[in-house]
């Protein structure tokens, strides 16, 4: 994500772009990365830290990956749900390592000429990351007790 | 043969993030598996619904493992 302005010139019009990251997630650079051309409707999903879960107060989470197939599952939905849906593009970057409470753990944008594509594809992304992409949860509570992710 | 196991996530209960085990030449995917579950037998619900990569894919039948092969346990996702 801290590299995203070094991947595309403001020339070249990329349909997607997928990150693990270890920092914060920069909400309005994600938000502006795509020069909205023939773009009707943007769609954000923000999937954020609960500050509390199972009656218990959030520490952090620890995100896992295996990081290769992480970013080739996650490039592969991508592809189906532009692919699927015809959004114009797609944006997804998760978040790995420790996270807080209110913090950004993933974020899914989807652009597209009309609300319609961009609501459906943006969930499709999600769930298929929720359900496929190799990531692991690891929430710690304030007591140092932890449970891991169950899944969706 | 020897080969390295990666170990992911919910597994980590049961075994280190790389294990070394010494297996037949040619041990399939699935009979991989068993010799974990006899290991620890109480992965057993985790071991069976996880998936299995070698390299960076992730295969949908049993294949035989040879000692070049990366493997990595891979239980269900939970992201997001």
């Amino acid at each position: 994500m801290n590299t995203m302005k070094s991947h595309y010139s403001p020339l070249q019009v990329a349909d997607k772009y997928v990150d693990l990251v270890t920092i914060p997630i920069d909400f309005n650079q994600a938000a502006s990365f795509f020069p909205l051309v023939n773009t009707g409707a943007q769609v954000i999903f923000s999937g954020i830290v609960r500050q509390a879960n199972h009656n218990k107060e959030v520490l952090q989470l620890d995100y896992e990956a295996h990081p290769t197939i992480a970013v080739k599952c996650m490039n592969e939905i991508v592809d189906e749900a532009i692919r699927e849906f015809g959004i114009t593009n797609a944006l997804c970057i998760h978040r790995i390592g420790k996270v807080l409470p209110q913090d950004l753990a993933v974020l899914v944008i989807t652009n597209s000429p009309h609300r319609d594509e961009s609501y459906r594809a943006n969930r499709y992304i999600i769930d298929k990351v929720k359900h496929d992409v190799p990531i692991w949860k690891k929430e710690i509570f304030t007591d140092f007790t932890y449970e891991w992710g169950k899944g969706c | 043969m020897k080969i390295d196991i990666q170990i992911f996530g919910p597994l980590k209960e049961y075994f280190p993030s790389t294990m070394h085990m010494d297996v037949e030449e040619g041990i399939r995917t699935d009979e991989l598996v068993e010799k974990l579950i006899d290991q620890s037998p109480a992965a057993r619900h985790v071991l069976n619904s996880s998936r299995i990569a070698i390299g960076d894919e992730i295969i949908d039948n049993h294949k035989p493992i040879y000692e070049y092969h990366e493997i990595s346990l891979l239980p269900p996702s939970s992201g997001g």
